[in-house]
């Protein structure tokens, strides 16, 4: 794997980001807007860290589709599937961990916070299933209107899945929600590991979104069988 | 879509694809880039191709910067790459140095930049289709000596064309008609 190509298709991803500056305010309020909405619900911060997933997944997705118009191209001068995943997974990280580093100084300031630790994870957490599903869903669809489709369901799912249920831990967003909550009340469940749910669906969806781009991947071979 | 084709290209030759719309020009080509798989048949070609599909594979909000730093990274010696791409963007009439996205140039400028990145690496066998769309007469003109001295230095250029008059600026002109290659 070649560091300089990897690098050089996440600052594209970077640069053809921060072009979008209206998307860019959109995705930044989006964590605040889900904040406000369940403000007296006393769901909040529950809220605000699923509203940041979102805000992740959108913008996994896209970096996924932006890039796709020039994807064979950059094959056929020797980019490997495995760097271009790679190099949008080190940009989706960077708008991440900003966006994270806001939110989270912003959360703080809320009373209810009483285990910081918990909020980082949730944090945490939402970048790493947010990131793989978009990755995933980007990977295997299309067209931007499904896509978007798929992952609306995926945070309408999120929002409305019973506490502890299965559909609950087979959902990317599982540990964010759980370690919300502890956030809010100090400490999980007793002999609740959310991580696990959360890190195994996560590896299935980064394995989808790998597999998938191989599979779409123009073939640079020197010799093609059909 | 294609049926039988069967085509040889040496090095040094080029060669033109003529033939009605639907005929499977594109899908023939997009097959030798290795873009779209073949259901069946082989194909064996060099280790280096250059391929510039009839629409331009840019990302709207990129530069012509942007583009060419992309399509240089990794390479052995990206200062001589890049300094390739300038020349042949000059030769073109179009300056690398303009800071417009891919979405602010022009339809012509758009496939300037498009046959420029697809010689980014410096290839043995080049695949063209439709090049000159929205090309003035002058970059059209521009492009065949392009194409011609690609040639004279030992490449393979395949062109997908409609134009009767570049049929005497190739080694050979084929027909593909209803996916057939004559």
């Amino acid at each position: 794997m070649s560091m300089s190509r990897t690098l050089a298709v996440c600052r594209a991803h970077l640069r053809e980001l921060s072009r979008r500056k209206l998307a860019i305010c959109l995705l930044l309020g989006l964590p605040l807007a889900f904040y406000f909405a369940a403000f007296d619900d006393g769901l909040a911060i529950s809220f605000a860290t699923v509203g940041f997933g979102w805000s992740v997944a959108i913008i996994s997705l896209f970096s996924t589709q932006s890039l796709s118009a020039i994807t064979p191209r950059l094959a056929l001068l020797g980019f490997r599937p495995v760097e271009m995943v790679v190099g949008r997974v080190l940009s989706i990280a960077c708008y991440g961990i900003v966006l994270g580093a806001l939110l989270f100084a912003f959360l703080q300031t809320d009373d209810v916070v009483s285990s910081p630790s918990h909020l980082l994870a949730s944090l945490g957490f939402a970048l790493l299933g947010s990131c793989t599903a978009g990755l995933a869903v980007g990977a295997v669809t299309d067209r931007e209107m499904e896509a978007m489709l798929v992952l609306i369901g995926l945070v309408s799912l999120t929002l409305v899945a019973e506490w502890d249920s299965l559909l609950s831990k087979m959902l990317p967003m599982y540990a964010t929600d759980r370690h919300a909550w502890a956030a809010v009340n100090g400490q999980l469940q007793p002999g609740s590991t959310p991580w696990k749910s959360t890190v195994l669906v996560s590896a299935v969806l980064g394995l989808i979104a790998i597999v998938a781009t191989l599979v779409r991947s123009p073939r640079i071979d020197r010799t093609i069988s059909g | 879509m294609l049926r039988g084709v069967n085509l040889e290209v040496q090095p040094g030759e080029s060669v033109a694809i003529v033939g009605e719309n639907g005929s499977g020009k594109s899908t023939f080509l997009n097959v030798c880039a290795g873009v779209v798989r073949p259901d069946g048949g082989t194909v064996r070609r060099t280790s280096r191709v250059g391929f510039c599909p009839q629409k331009p594979g840019l990302v709207d909000l990129l530069t012509i910067g942007d583009h060419l730093r992309l399509a240089v990274a990794g390479k052995d010696d990206p200062a001589a790459a890049t300094g390739r791409i300038h020349n042949l963007l000059d030769e073109l009439n179009l300056d690398a140095t303009l800071p417009m996205t891919a979405a602010e140039l022009s339809g012509g400028q758009r496939q300037k930049l498009n046959v420029a990145l697809s010689v980014a690496n410096d290839p043995e066998l080049i695949l063209l289709d439709e090049p000159y769309q929205g090309f003035d007469h002058g970059s059209y003109l521009d492009l065949w000596d392009l194409i011609l001295r690609w040639t004279s230095d030992g490449r393979a250029v395949v062109v997908i064309t409609h134009m009767l008059a570049e049929r005497d600026r190739v080694d050979r002109v084929l027909t593909m008609q209803d996916g057939v290659l004559t």
